[in-house]
Parts: C-alpha cells; sequence; structure tokens
C-alpha cells in the first residue's frame, strides 16, 4: 500500500479510463484471442482448418478490478461500442522472437515509446533499432533474441461493463470487456 | 483478404485502387451466388449492411457496385464480383438490411435477345448430307417449333443444345454459352469440410426417353393440267352440240375432283353430203323427194382443271436409351416430349408487319433488309423508314420512294402437294432437331447425382457455374466425384469464410462414345437407325398435271346418225327425226380424287444408348 503518493499504483495508461488515487489498486487483465478468430473445421481427410480470415487475429481484454478497490474509473463512456486507447501494464507484455541468423521482426502490434526490450536467451540484452513496428538488430543472431514490449492497444467495448459497490468495505469492483477494434485503414 | 465494395461510375469502369477501395456501407456479410436454375445463370451477390437509413441508400438503386479484395493495403485490388444494385431492400426501418446486386449489363435483355438470335438460323438450303460441322448450326435451331415471335424468348435457342446462358460475373459485364455437363476449367477439392457432404439422386432418365414430332399438313394440288386435249369428230347434230358445250368451271362428273378449267369447240361443214328420201307423211307434199343432209366437223380443245385436298399427319417418334448406370425405378420408358412442328409451308421465320411497337407504343423503326410478312405476301424494306399505316410499298409523301419489295416466303417446304415429309431433305433437319433436342434432355437429366458440401472460401473465389469440380471424398467409391457446379455460395460472414457448393455429377456407365455401323447415322454423337413408315398415295398428287381422262368419247358420230337416217328413210320413215334422236354427245371422265379421312404415317428413330459424362459411381461392382 502506497501511502502517500496520489496517485494509482497500477503500470497500465488509459487515459480513457482517468484511472488514478484510489483506482487500480490489484487489477487484473485477461488476453486471450477472440472467439472469431477461430472458425475451426476438419477437412473430409481430417486436415484441421481454420476458416476464420487473417484479419480476424485480434485480442480481446477483460480489465477487472481487485482487492481494496475504492473508486471506479471513468466508466460513463464505456458503452459497448466506445473506444478507447490502452497500454497494459508492465507486466503484461507481448512478446515475439528472432530465430538465429534473422535481423529483422515487424511487431503485430504498434509498440508503446520505449517499451522495446530485447534479449537473449541469457537474459542480455541484445543490441538493436527500431522504426515504427520494424525492429532491426544490429548484429544477426547468434542465438534465439526474444522481443518483449507494450502494445498499444486500440479497443472497442464489447459488453456492458459491471460495476458494484459494497458498503460496509465501501470498496467497489467493476469489470469491463473489450476487444481491439480491428479493420483496416 | 481485405474485402472491398464501391460503387462505379459506370458498369464497364475500370477498377481502380484509388476510387474503390475500402467498403461503402457497414458491412456486415457479403455473399457471392450463382445458381443454375433452368436456361440462365444469373450471378450476383448478396450483402447485409448495417442499415444507412432511406437517404443512404437512395442514391444508389439502379447503381453498379464493385466487389473487390486484396490480401493487404498495399497490394493491387483484385475483382471479386461487379453487378448492378437491384431496387431498395423491402426492410428498410431495421437495424440491417439485405441488399441484392445482380450481374447484369444495363441493357440485359437487348443483350441476351442478339446473342440468341444470332444462333437462330431460319429457313436455309439445307443439306443433309453435307459435313455435320457445315449443318450442326441449321440442325441447333428449327424455325418450324417457333412462330415468327421466337426471339422473345432467348432460351429456346437451347432446347436443341448441351449448353446453358450465363451472365459474367465480373468486367466485361455480358452473357456467353456455357456447356451444360462439362465445365469450362476443373477444380481439384481435397478440402471439403467433414459432416457438410451430402449426396443424393435426383430425377435420372428413365431406361428409354421419347420424343415425338408431329407433322401436319393438308396435301394441296390445285390447278390445270399442263397440256390441252383436243380432238374432231363429225355430227350431224352440230348445233345441238354446240349449244350445250360445258363452261369454264363446270364440274367433271360429280365429286370427281375434276372440273374444266376451259372448252372451246369450232365446227365447219363437211364437203360430204348425202341425199335420202323423204318419203314419210312428215313431209305433206314434198314426200317422195329427197333431202340433203351435211354434217359439220366439230374440232374441241379444253383443258382439266383438278383440285386435290389430303389431310396428312406423319409421327417422327424417336427413342433414345442413355448409357447410364442402373438406379433404382428406372425400368421405364417416359415420353418426354410432344412437339408439334408448325404449317409446314407458311413462312414462320418472317415476322407480321406492324405499325407500332406493342411495347412501347412507338412507331415502329424499319431498317433496310427487314423482312415482314403483310397480307400473305413476305416484303423486304428497302430504305430505312418508320412504319406507314396503312401499310404501303410507297412512301405516303413521295411516292418515288419505294418502300417495300415482294420476296420469297421462307417456308419449309414451297411444294405442298408433297404426300411425305419425315425421311429426306429438309426434314432431315427438324429429324436431326428431334434427336438434338431430346439429347439435352436425356443429358441434364443423367446428370442426377447432386453432391453438396462446403469448403474453404479461398479455394471457391474464382470457381462459378461454367466449371467442374473433382471432389475428393474417401466414402465414395473411387474416392473421387467429378461434376459441373450447379450452385456457389462465396460467403464472408463475419470472419467466417466458406463456400457452400453443390456440383451434380453424371451418372453414366463410363463406356465408349457410340460409332456408326452399317445402316446407322450419327448426329452429335448419336447413332442411331431409321425406320420410314409406306406413304399412303390414294392420289399421286405429282401426276394431276398430266394424267389422262380414261374417258374421251364422242358416242353417235356422224357414221352412225347417217346409217340411221338411211335405215329409217329405206323404210319410209322420216330420216330427219331419225338423226334427231341420236343426237351425238361426248363423254369426259378423269380419275376421281377421292379425299379420305386423316392419312397418318409413322417413323421411328431408335438411337443406339447415348454417351452421357460419368461422375460418380452409384452402383459400384462388389
Amino acid at each position: 500500500m502506497l501511502i502517500g503518493t496520489h496517485t494509482s499504483p497500477t503500470t497500465m495508461i488509459c487515459a480513457d479510463l482517468a484511472i488514478g488515487w484510489q483506482t487500480g489498486f490489484d487489477l487484473t487483465l485477461a488476453i486471450r484471442p477472440i472467439g472469431d478468430s477461430a472458425q475451426m473445421e476438419r477437412t473430409v481427410n481430417s486436415a484441421a482448418l481454420n476458416l476464420a480470415d487473417p484479419l480476424f487475429r485480434l485480442l480481446s481484454v477483460r480489465i477487472s478490478s481487485g482487492e481494496g478497490e475504492q473508486l471506479p474509473p471513468s466508466l460513463e463512456n464505456m458503452f459497448p461500442g466506445d473506444t478507447l486507447s490502452l497500454v497494459p501494464p508492465k507486466s503484461a507484455v507481448m512478446s515475439a522472437s528472432i530465430a538465429v541468423g534473422g535481423t529483422t521482426r515487424t511487431l503485430l502490434r504498434t509498440p508503446y515509446a520505449g517499451s522495446i526490450r530485447c534479449i537473449d536467451p541469457s537474459n542480455n540484452s541484445v543490441a538493436f533499432t527500431v522504426v515504427g513496428k520494424v525492429v532491426t538488430l544490429t548484429a544477426a543472431a547468434t542465438t534465439p533474441v526474444r522481443i518483449y514490449y507494450l502494445p498499444v492497444l486500440s479497443l472497442t467495448v464489447f459488453e456492458p461493463f459491471d460495476l458494484s459497490y459494497r458498503t460496509s468495505q465501501a470498496t467497489v469492483a467493476w469489470n469491463i470487456y473489450t476487444e481491439e477494434t480491428g479493420g483496416v485503414a | 483478404m481485405i474485402q472491398n465494395l464501391q460503387p462505379l461510375t459506370a458498369h464497364d469502369a475500370a477498377l481502380d485502387d484509388s476510387l474503390h477501395a475500402g467498403l461503402a456501407f457497414d458491412v456486415l456479410s457479403i455473399t457471392r451466388i450463382e445458381r443454375r436454375n433452368g436456361y440462365i445463370v444469373t450471378p450476383g451477390f448478396k450483402a447485409t449492411i448495417r442499415n444507412p437509413g432511406i437517404g443512404g441508400l437512395s442514391a444508389y438503386p439502379g447503381q453498379y457496385f464493385v466487389w473487390s479484395d486484396r490480401e493487404t493495403l498495399s497490394d493491387p485490388l483484385s475483382e471479386v464480383s461487379r453487378a448492378r444494385l437491384t431496387g431498395l431492400p423491402t426492410e428498410l426501418a431495421a437495424e440491417t438490411c439485405d441488399l441484392e446486386f445482380w450481374c447484369l449489363p444495363p441493357d440485359d435483355d437487348d443483350v441476351i435477345k442478339s446473342a440468341a438470335d444470332a444462333l437462330r438460323v431460319t429457313e436455309v438450303d439445307y443439306d443433309p448430307d453435307a459435313d455435320e460441322a457445315d449443318r450442326e448450326a441449321a440442325e441447333r435451331y428449327e424455325p418450324l417449333c417457333f412462330g415468327p415471335d421466337a426471339s422473345d424468348d432467348p432460351t429456346n435457342v437451347l432446347l436443341a443444345r448441351r449448353h446453358l446462358w450465363r451472365w459474367h460475373h465480373k468486367h466485361p459485364l455480358g452473357v456467353s454459352l456455357v456447356p451444360l455437363d462439362v465445365g469450362v476449367t476443373e477444380h481439384l477439392v481435397n478440402v471439403a469440410i467433414s459432416k457438410t457432404v451430402r449426396l443424393r439422386v435426383t430425377n435420372p432418365p428413365k431406361n428409354i426417353s421419347k420424343l415425338r414430332l408431329v407433322a401436319t399438313w393438308t396435301q394441296t394440288a390445285k390447278g390445270k393440267q399442263s397440256m390441252n386435249r383436243t380432238g374432231e369428230f363429225s355430227s350431224y347434230t352440230f348445233e345441238d352440240f354446240m349449244s350445250q358445250l360445258p363452261k369454264s368451271g363446270d364440274p367433271i362428273g360429280n365429286d370427281s375432283g375434276w372440273t374444266f378449267d376451259s372448252f372451246s369447240a369450232t365446227m365447219v361443214p363437211s364437203v360430204l353430203t348425202h341425199e335420202l328420201d323423204a318419203d314419210s307423211e312428215e313431209y305433206g307434199e314434198a314426200a317422195g323427194g329427197t333431202v340433203t343432209i351435211r354434217p359439220n366437223v366439230i374440232s374441241y380443245d379444253y383443258r382439266a382443271a383438278y383440285d386435290y385436298q389430303q389431310s396428312r399427319e406423319e409421327y417422327l417418334d424417336i427413342s433414345m436409351p442413355a448409357a447410364k448406370q442402373n438406379v433404382l425405378g428406372d425400368l421405364k420408358v417416359e415420353a418426354v416430349e410432344t412437339i408439334s412442328l408448325g404449317q409446314l409451308n407458311l413462312d414462320l421465320v418472317t415476322p407480321d408487319w406492324r405499325a407500332e411497337d406493342p411495347e412501347t407504343l412507338d412507331v415502329q423503326h424499319y431498317d433496310v433488309g427487314d423482312r415482314v410478312q403483310k397480307n400473305d405476301h413476305c416484303y423486304v424494306a428497302l430504305v430505312d423508314h418508320d412504319a406507314q399505316d396503312p401499310f404501303r410499298l410507297y412512301d405516303a409523301t413521295n411516292p418515288a420512294i419505294q418502300l417495300w419489295q415482294i420476296t420469297p416466303k421462307k417456308a419449309a417446304i414451297s411444294d405442298i402437294s408433297t404426300a411425305r415429309y419425315f425421311g429426306a431433305g429438309r426434314a432431315k433437319r427438324s429429324e436431326r432437331y428431334g434427336i438434338r433436342r431430346l439429347d439435352r434432355v436425356v443429358c441434364e437429366r443423367s446428370l442426377a447425382a447432386e453432391v453438396s458440401f462446403e469448403m474453404p472460401a479461398a479455394q471457391a473465389r474464382d470457381i462459378t457455374c461454367a466449371d467442374s469440380i473433382r471432389l475428393e471424398y474417401a466414402r465414395l467409391s473411387g474416392g473421387e466425384c467429378v461434376g459441373v457446379v450447379s450452385s456457389i455460395e462465396y460467403a464472408c460472414e463475419g470472419s467466417r469464410r466458406v463456400a457452400r457448393v453443390t456440383i451434380l455429377c453424371g451418372i453414366g456407365d463410363g463406356s465408349a462414345a457410340p460409332t456408326p455401323g452399317e445402316d446407322q447415322e450419327i448426329v452429335a454423337g448419336v447413332v442411331y437407325t431409321t425406320n420410314y413408315g409406306a406413304v399412303s398415295t390414294p392420289v399421286n398428287a405429282g401426276l394431276l398435271p398430266s394424267v389422262a381422262p380414261f374417258a374421251e368419247v364422242v358416242y353417235r358420230q356422224a357414221d352412225e346418225q347417217l346409217s340411221a337416217a338411211t335405215t329409217a328413210a329405206f323404210g319410209g320413215l322420216d330420216p330427219i327425226a331419225a338423226i334427231n334422236s341420236l343426237p351425238t354427245y361426248m363423254q369426259i371422265g378423269f380419275p376421281s380424287l377421292p379425299e379420305q379421312d386423316l392419312i397418318r404415317r409413322r417413323s421411328t428413330i431408335s438411337c443406339v444408348p447415348i454417351n452421357v459424362p460419368k461422375g460418380i459411381d452409384i452402383s459400384p461392382e462388389v
């Protein structure tokens, strides 16, 4: 419990939710691909088949409050169809990799500025440059290189939020279900 | 795949990456649909969109849209289909609405009509012994089966060919013939989705399919004989004879069918005279004297006319088995169709003249070379002109301009006195048309195994009803089947990209195409033998112009009259009275032309089992 610092303890960045003091003490982010990314069938010859278009490879994000939440975030504009931009907390990093001999990798999502780390299996930093979504190692990888980054997620609220108050404890509980907005420019 | 749906400025505008990317509406699902239904395949697509409100749609009715896709934003657009938005959706107030688009050019009626008219072969010099390639076009269309308004229906040119009309689903929009029983392109599909494969047998042809052609006409022979008949004789009762000459049109005999076209006679006094005793009491004071009698030589000259009519009907029964696998319940004979041919001697290909267009009520316009029928004659236009009512050959305001010129009719047979139709010449065209027509029916029915399945849309994007599919499926005998695509839905529904396909597989038995043996003919791959019935001709109409009378006798000529008069005078009786009691007369008789009730002739054509595609094995040998 951080006493005296009047900010939220979470490292999640979401201006649209206006998270601040007494909010976000114990947030849970559940991230998984949306259901529409899978239209699984099998062919008559038993081969697995995903009938879903690759454009639908999108993530869903459920943000839930935890113990000790005292004030809800700004939920008034979080009705289904409303959009928000979100950078997950530092522990919720996305990961990619570059195989031995490779030098570049195009990330699927826009990385949050300064959040990219490239490390080898022994946790040593590997030098790289980044332009937009393209990560380029300064030298070809000699070991598999893991890339961790915080994506900037463009989300759309898909379900009505839950918000409940517990008066004896003076606490609140809330959660909101979003999915990546998708679409092509 | 990124889907794009955008309006076009014109139906033939080129696809443009800068204009046609993105979605004009919020499209929830879009499905390309194409189905064999009857004789015309009209592709199109349906889209479910978020309702943009009546204002958002009203700008578009009748407008063309192009549906395209691309893998990424940096790829060029690739056209999936283009089509015309038809009308406004029926439900306009809901959250979503369904739009229908059909791949038709703006003047689709005219396009398909002119394409069909190009296949209509009217009355031509048909040579039944020419190479098949030269006579094929004529055998695929029989004007006797259709009237002058045949071009109103563009599908009737398909009745005797294994083809369908199909509108193109992409630029350029138009129509073309696609084969009925084989695919233009064969696609191999081994990714059918499990549990979606269905097989059912529809309506296979019976063991033997029959088609009857009926030709009906009134055999008519009417005219005058080619030669006058002449003769001369002597008679003492010439005045009596000359006063009773038959007139033109008088019948010869009773109901014989013969009349006099003309009858004339002249007489010249003979140089021979005879003196006879006139002793009888009629001569009074002059009794005991003599009378001098002189005959006249009469020359006659007549021509007979005939009028013969006989109702005739000919049946030609074509029986056609198919070389197919056995299906339960098909051990029967089925009469598929009876086709009555039109009047053989009428012009069935030239339309009647008309003053105005019946649909638009505009004045009818005629171009040089247009043919019309009017007042039982056929005319050809000499100048471009608007129809002048009433019909006139010369321009109403400037009589120097000739509008129409008479021209021979285009009839199947010009000589209506014929006693037979099927078996030779022009009739061979009718027969072979009948064979081709039945061949189409049997072939279409032989595509009786209907296999439907779903497959990933990506492999089905460019499959159309003009194509065929070879489906690999372990549960089928032989592990696969081949069939023409009868319907396809290429669906983008949310994230799901699936194609729902139905193919029609032939149930042929795989036997080799037949080859003609002795006394057999072959048309369009159909081998057949003919058996023509005998022609019943109670009257040989062809001989009527020259047939001789069975009787043309002059009775009681001058010699007989003279001998009677001499005998009378010798016996003291009046020789003149004796002559008068034996007036000269002439008897003319022609063989009568009996009209019978309808004379019917039956002929048959028996086909060797015809070759139909084998796309599936539904009766595997155990």
